[in-house]
């Protein structure tokens, strides 16, 4: 039990706990929870007011206004429904790497996706995880039970990097069998072939889906920090590069920096938010820092 | 291009250092596992591209350094490929024009012989020569001449009355052996080579190395007939008369019997005759009684009636600023001879060190003082102040407005009362006011600055009181005085209070020394420093000065009080030089400063009062003594040697025409190095 908690950092739990996410769609639900939904029906927040048809139900009668002007009106509430979460998590060979030897990129986005899982299941969101590499490798549906945070939790648990990243093929098989709109939740290093990737986001857009995308990556895939003479092995590839790295650094530096700016500008356009995570940072800091810019959106 | 040590050039295959570690060494890469390869891609071939083009530049520098290492080991020399110019013959010759070349042997004197000697050597040598003149005495050298050029220059050249230098000559000789070793170098020096002459030649610690070395040795045939006079003086003599000294110094090998005479210009002042044994020196000393007149110059010139071989040195010219010699009477007059007695012996010391201005000293015991005793004195020296004196207050006033002057000590048994009285008539300088019985010392420099003394006080005597360290003199007890507004705190003490304090009366003057003139200033005055300090209490006294010079020195002449430039303007005055010459002397705050002259005789200022100097031949000129020809001869030989360098071997040289290029090999390694540091440095990053 220890082992399934440990990516749930009590800490970080513990201030999630005060923050409620708002998805800014409203979708719609099976159970009544924060999140707007288009839907009027059981709820205590008033909405509007309607005339009577015959067939209403008379308990939605407001008797104050028969009372004072003799004319029938249903009271309407909006309704504050669940959404369901789709976590996708990048799982192939890249996400192994970690430059300083502490936290890969996959044991980040595992703890991201542990967190987003209880803090969903908290407000009666129904949370699904799914792990990728070049297939999908795992699915867990999407269920608001309390209890399902410990099967995606296990889920995280036996998760392992491997393979290549095939992201877009990713994206469309899961707009494709995904019915229901929810919050789709992308958590991968995104290094793939930039067009694709937007062409599958925009798929899922496309589909009402409310998509946030977490790049996680490494400090040193960021700054390229090394020293000396090096020979990189690419992780997914096998392919090598000898370089002296002293000199390619600022070259390096400057087309992650293109990079990370056309991922989120793209993103922007097709409205999905867009957070770039450094594994070097506190995950807490990082994933707090969203949330509260989520929360200003609205 | 030949080499100096060809083998050397072995040393090329250590080129094959850098070629092997160049193909050979392999970088060693860290395996590092990476995710975005693709950013590196295109950056990793054009440094790639760039890293191996590094290293080929690399290798080819440390090749190049290698390489020119070893030539410049090797000692190469490139061939100009054309025969060299045969560089012009280089002629230098030197002329002793100094004063001693003027000794006359009948109608000709040395240097008209030396002259001829050194014209016939231009007319013998090569044509196309070039000649280089040095008049050792006072010109500059004439250089790059041709022959005609020459001639014509040479018999320009006069004498002067300097000393002979042969310092440039020799420089010049010397610099242009090293300058152009292919030249030829011809020398000839023409001179009488008295002992300042021949002591510079045998003074060098190398040879010249020279082509040919010729002289003139330019002396007398027969013995030499000659007397100089030099070395003059005058003093204040005991008896009112002025004390003339001069040394008469006979040359010649036989004993001469001399008229001398002293004259002031054309007015003769003495004469006498003089026997002098052959070589003797002989310092004579003659007493003449001159006009007491305030400060008057004089020219007074000593001199042989009867000419010589070498006329300059015959008559000695002497300027005089002779004083008004007037007595100095002191009279000091304290409680007992206790108290006297130190005050007594130092002026006394004075009065011996300076006869020439009459100095008396006397003492009395203050009960029997009397106005009196102050009308034949010039300076009262008063131990302490007693009751005794104080009806004596009017006299000495009056003593002291009308030019005298009173110097009191402060003594533990002085009368307040007295000291009271003198306070309020104004006689005393500071009133001293309570006794601290301490030991303590002056201050080690005036407190006055020496420019705003007043004119009777002697401002040198107070430099040479603070030469004296004054302020190691223990002073036991002195007062807390109040000095009067107008006066002057000469010296300070340690404490604060004043030391010395002056201050003027009517044409006098007081002055108060704040401690007690036996035990505390017992120090002071048994120590050298009492002649120094007892000239200050004692005022000024104008010494008799004499102006004389050397030719070729600068001259300085002071400067008369009231003395203007004869046009009105402050900067320049006029001199009349010993050619009649009118010269401009700068005033300045030291005197008239004239730069040197190369004459001898008078010069006089044509302001008033007039002031006059004697300008004399250098002493060194005046020794005539000849060297034994043989020992000039083997000295000169020493010094200027032949060149030993076979002909052959001089021809080869300038036949081939190679030029030595270590230099530049040089250059350009060290321009390499630095390039490969630069490049090294660069490839790492």
């Amino acid at each position: 039990m220890a082992g399934r908690k440990s990516y749930l950092d009590p800490d970080l739990l513990s201030r999630l706990g005060n923050i409620d996410l708002v998805a800014r769609c409203a979708v719609e639900g099976f159970y009544a929870g924060l999140h707007p939904s288009p839907f009027h029906g059981f709820s205590v927040e008033y909405s509007d007011h309607r005339a009577y048809e015959p067939g209403d139900e008379l308990r939605f009668l407001d008797w104050k206004i028969f009372g004072r002007s003799d004319k029938l009106y249903i009271k309407q509430f909006q309704q504050e429904t669940n959404v369901p979460v789709y976590i996708l998590l990048d799982s192939s060979m890249s996400m192994a790497f970690s430059g300083e030897g502490k936290l890969s990129k996959l044991d980040y986005g595992s703890y991201l996706a542990a967190a987003l899982s209880y803090l969903m299941l908290g407000q009666g969101d129904a949370v699904g995880l799914t792990t990728f590499s070049e297939t999908i490798r795992t699915r867990v549906p999407s269920k608001s039970r309390r209890t399902h945070l410990y099967t995606i939790l296990t889920a995280l648990q036996q998760n392992q990097a491997s393979g290549k990243t095939r992201l877009a093929d990713i994206l469309h098989t899961l707009a494709e069998t995904t019915h229901r709109r929810g919050l789709v939740v992308l958590i991968s290093d995104l290094i793939d072939d930039a067009e694709d990737l937007h062409t599958g986001l925009t798929h899922l857009k496309f589909l009402n889906h409310d998509v946030i995308l977490f790049q996680t990556l490494d400090h040193q895939e960021l700054h390229l920090d090394y020293e000396g003479l090096i020979e990189f092995i690419d992780l997914e590839s096998s392919t090598r590069i000898r370089t002296f790295t002293n000199s390619l650094r600022e070259s390096y530096c400057e087309k992650v920096a293109n990079f990370v700016e056309t991922v989120e500008k793209k993103s922007r356009e097709v409205g999905i938010d867009y957070c770039l995570l450094d594994t070097s940072q506190p995950l807490d800091k990082a994933f707090l820092a969203y949330l509260a810019k989520r929360k200003r959106l609205g | 291009m030949s080499f100096t040590a060809a083998a050397f050039l072995l040393g090329t295959f250590a080129v094959a250092g850098p070629i092997l570690a160049h193909l050979l060494a392999r970088p060693r890469f860290r395996r590092v596992p990476f995710t975005m390869l693709h950013f590196l891609y295109a950056g990793q071939a054009e440094m790639e591209s760039r890293r191996r083009l590094r290293d080929l530049l690399l290798l080819l520098l440390r090749c190049a350094i290698i390489v020119l290492l070893v030539l410049f080991f090797a000692g190469p020399s490139i061939n100009t490929g054309k025969k060299q110019t045969i560089a012009k013959a280089s002629y230098f010759l030197a002329v002793d024009n100094s004063l001693s070349m003027n000794y006359r042997e009948g109608s000709r004197s040395l240097y008209q012989n030396a002259i001829d000697a050194t014209a016939e050597f231009i007319q013998k040598s090569d044509e196309d020569a070039q000649f280089n003149l040095y008049p050792l005495a006072g010109a500059e050298p004439i250089t790059e001449l041709d022959r005609n050029a020459a001639l014509v220059a040479l018999r320009q050249i006069r004498t002067a009355p300097l000393q002979g230098d042969l310092r440039s000559y020799l420089s010049d000789l010397r610099e242009a052996g090293i300058s152009n070793p292919d030249a030829k170098i011809h020398t000839h020096i023409a001179s009488d080579f008295t002992p300042p002459i021949l002591q510079q030649i045998t003074n060098l610690s190398e040879p010249i190395v020279v082509d040919s070395f010729q002289y003139e040795f330019s002396h007398p045939q027969e013995e030499i007939s000659n007397c100089t006079i030099y070395d003059g003086d005058a003093k204040v003599g005991s008896d009112d008369t002025i004390q003339l000294q001069a040394t008469l110094i006979n040359d010649g090998p036989e004993p001469v019997r001399r008229t001398v005479v002293i004259r002031n210009l054309a007015q003769e002042l003495h004469r006498f005759e003089v026997d002098l044994d052959a070589g003797e020196h002989r310092r004579i000393e003659r007493g003449i009684s001159f006009d007491t007149r305030p400060t008057s110059s004089y020219a007074i010139e000593i001199a042989y009636l009867e000419g010589d071989g070498l006329a300059e040195d015959d008559t000695y010219c002497m300027g005089l600023s002779i004083p008004k010699i007037e007595s100095k009477r002191i009279l000091v007059a304290g409680v007992n001879s206790r108290e006297t007695f130190l005050p007594e012996t130092a002026f006394q010391t004075l009065a011996r060190n300076y006869p020439g201005e009459a100095i008396g000293v006397e003492t009395i015991t203050a009960n029997v003082f009397n106005a009196r005793n102050l009308q034949e004195i010039d300076l009262l020296v008063l131990t302490s102040i007693q009751q005794s004196i104080a009806q004596l207050l009017e006299p000495l006033t009056a003593f002291v407005k009308t030019g005298g002057r009173i110097v009191f000590f402060v003594s533990p048994m002085q009368s307040p009362a007295c000291v009271q009285t003198f306070w309020e008539a104004g006689l005393l300088p500071a009133l001293p006011q309570r006794l601290r019985s301490e030991t303590t010392h002056t201050t080690q420099s005036p407190e006055t600055s020496i420019e705003n003394l007043p004119r009777a006080l002697d401002v040198s005597a107070l430099q040479a009181l603070q030469n004296y360290k004054i302020g190691q003199a223990v002073l036991t007890g002195y007062y807390e005085c109040e000095a009067k507004p107008d006066s002057l705190a000469l010296w300070r003490l340690e404490d604060g209070p004043g030391f010395l304090y002056y201050s003027s009366l009517g044409l006098g003057s007081v002055l108060l020394v704040n401690t007690s003139a036996d035990d505390s200033l017992g120090t002071l005055l048994k120590s050298p420093v009492s002649v120094a300090f007892c000239r200050t209490i004692l005022g000024r006294q104008e010494p008799l000065q004499t102006h004389i010079f050397t030719s070729g020195e600068p001259i300085v002449l002071p400067k008369a009080e009231n003395m203007k430039t004869i046009s009105g303007s402050e900067s320049g005055i006029q001199i009349l030089s010993p050619n009649g010459n009118v010269l401009t002397a700068a005033l300045t705050d030291f005197g008239i400063v004239l730069p040197p002259l190369q004459e001898i005789g008078w010069i006089k200022t044509a302001a008033e009062p007039a002031l006059y100097a004697g300008i004399n031949p250098p002493r060194e000129e005046l020794n005539l003594q000849q060297p034994e020809a043989q020992t000039l001869d083997a000295s000169l030989h020493a010094i200027f040697q032949k060149r030993t360098e076979p002909e052959s071997a001089l021809q080869a040289k300038i036949t081939t025409g190679t030029k030595p290029i270590w230099k530049q090999i040089g250059w350009v390694l060290i321009a390499l190095i630095l390039t490969e540091t630069v490049v090294a440095n660069r490839l790492k990053r």
